[in-house]
């Protein structure tokens, strides 16, 4: 369902010296840009997700956005909530333990084009795979603490990657809490494999999924963009160099922060860029920077747009949320916590 | 975040010495402040009296005191040896919600020995106590508003919680320790260090009473 990206490439110029105009070389030059949001999407209508007393939106798990139905992983509550597309609860699914349909801090949802839901439900180091009427079809052991979640929509090869990271040590890219492991839908691991050893997954990583499969990953307060195979070998490094990201240069951490105790105090401290999302859709990736106390008038969320290949394409997108994306294609979110909790969806399409 | 908190507080710990060894926490100990401060349980209902006792955490600042020692009087607490406060606010970071049922677990084994408060902070009092019932949270909570005793943790430089400080009955701060994501082995190694702790504290309560 994701919209057409000839507009946003339309939207892209290209640079050509004189002695290779109409060549090939001048097509592959593309010049960026700064932008906004209405060069790349088209904002859909809003939808609101409202806490209750009784099930408070606290957390800062994004919603995902299924055609029928938004899903929501309570971390506090140890359940999932299930909304409509009007933001209305209409459904509570499990609750606090360890058996089969309880979860324990469940991080995350997704759900596939067949209509089944995968329950990050990383307390209990697992996921759940429930049926469209949410109950239980398979529990799949994924030890550790694993962070992030992706199932893959492609049908012929479906796969699911987990990815640990909270305690993964900095000197061990091979330790287990490292680890990218993929499943296929049955419940079988078939792959794990480790990041460079230069490169370990350290916490809060952000994870997206390429078109052939590819493993998209950043440390968040990193500067670059690691690209994995499906055989878990690193293809490209992606360096994120753009306009929006030199202008925290000075308070951002190299790719692997030396001196970690001094990145934290920053992190208090000081107005700085995190890496906040990355999202691949229409072979184009998009990384979104979280400006933490940024100055007066500057905006939260910062997003830049790359090609596959790593070239910078557009930047300084301020948006309304922090961009993820479901087979509905991209979306912004943004957390309200006064009262009972909100969180808005607004739907992105793009150009 | 163990990693996390075992790189903050292994690279900074010599640094931290050097920077607040002497410092006078606000010529008040921590014990003092937190006793005039409000309290909230888990229903988010103020209650009056929040009795500070003593407990111990393994060992990466031990021997930093923010105690005013000129004024050795004014900073008893009761009669208990020591103080456990458990810095918190209420995200739901993993590694952070992993730890909520070890301090649950300290305060019902550590009994008379020593008190185990959470401080807290933040603007809803409301959202507080829901996150302590949606977790189970049995400790009492201080509700530090205007963040005077989190000010100890930007003393310490030490930007994380939760995080969890030991203080002797003079509020001098014997240890910190940062999150261990629910990791059973660590949290076994820190009652193994508060278990010290308590009992070099009782034994000094005994020898002053001799």
């Amino acid at each position: 369902m994701l919209s057409s990206h000839t507009a946003v490439r339309a939207a892209l110029p290209t640079i050509c010296s004189f002695a290779v105009w109409g060549t090939a070389a001048c097509a592959q030059q593309p010049v960026a840009r700064a932008a906004s949001v209405s060069d790349i999407c088209q904002l859909g209508d809003e939808i609101t997700l409202r806490g209750t007393a009784d099930h408070r939106l606290l957390s800062a798990a994004l919603p995902w956005l299924d055609p029928r139905r938004v899903y929501f992983a309570d971390r506090l509550s140890s359940k999932l909530l299930v909304f409509d597309h009007k933001g209305q609860l209409i459904r509570t699914v499990g609750t606090r333990g360890t058996a089969p349909g309880e979860y324990e801090m469940p991080y995350s949802v997704q759900s596939d084009e067949t209509g089944w839901v995968y329950v990050n439900d990383r307390g209990n180091g697992r996921v759940q795979v429930l049926d469209q009427g949410l109950q239980v079809l398979r529990v799949i052991a994924a030890p550790g603490q694993n962070e992030q979640l992706i199932v893959t929509r492609d049908a012929d090869a479906p796969s699911i990657v987990m990815l640990g990271n909270s305690s993964c040590p900095e000197s061990d890219a091979t330790a287990d809490a490292c680890l990218v492991r993929q499943f296929d839908h049955s419940g079988r691991m078939v792959r794990a494999f480790a990041t460079e050893p230069t490169h370990p997954v350290m916490h809060s990583s952000q994870a997206a999924m390429g078109p052939d499969r590819s493993v998209y990953l950043a440390n968040v307060l990193g500067d670059a963009v690691h690209v994995y195979g499906e055989n878990g070998k690193r293809r490209r490094i992606i360096r994120l160099d753009s306009p929006s990201m030199r202008a925290f240069a000075a308070s951002t951490a190299p790719d692997m922060p030396a001196d970690f105790g001094t990145i934290l105090q920053r992190l208090r401290d000081e107005s700085h860029t995190r890496i906040r999302s990355l999202v691949v859709a229409e072979k184009m990736l998009f990384v979104q920077f979280q400006r933490v106390k940024p100055a007066a008038g500057e905006s939260q969320f910062v997003l830049d747009v790359y090609s596959l290949d790593g070239a910078l394409r557009l930047y300084g997108i301020a948006t309304p949320g922090i961009l993820t994306a479901s087979g509905e294609g991209p979306y912004f979110v943004a957390h309200r916590s006064d009262g009972d909790g909100a969180i808005s969806i607004r739907p992105c399409g793009l150009r | 975040m163990t990693w996390t908190a075992n790189k903050v507080l292994g690279t900074a710990a010599a640094a931290v010495v050097i920077l607040v060894g002497g410092y006078a926490f606000q010529a008040r100990t921590a014990a003092e402040v937190a006793r005039a401060m409000p309290a909230i349980d888990r229903a988010g209902v103020p209650t009056r009296h929040v009795r500070l006792a003593a407990g111990r955490l393994p060992y990466l600042y031990s021997g930093i005191a923010f105690a005013d020692r000129s004024q050795p009087g004014e900073t008893k607490v009761e009669s208990a040896p020591a103080q456990i406060m458990i810095f918190f606010t209420e995200t739901d970071c993993f590694t952070g919600l992993a730890d909520l049922p070890f301090w649950s677990e300290l305060h019902d084994a550590l009994g008379q020995r020593a008190t185990v408060v959470g401080v807290t902070t933040g603007s809803d009092t409301a959202r507080v106590a829901y996150y302590l019932k949606e977790r189970d949270v049995r400790i009492p909570v201080l509700y530090d508003r205007d963040r005077i005793l989190f000010s100890i943790l930007d003393t310490l430089r030490q930007p994380i919680t939760p995080m969890l400080i030991v203080a002797d009955a003079d509020g001098a701060v014997l240890r910190a320790f940062g999150s261990v994501g629910g990791q059973r082995s660590q949290q076994d190694a820190i009652r193994k260090a508060l278990n010290a702790v308590l009992a070099e504290q009782e034994s000094r309560l005994h020898s002053s009473l001799r």
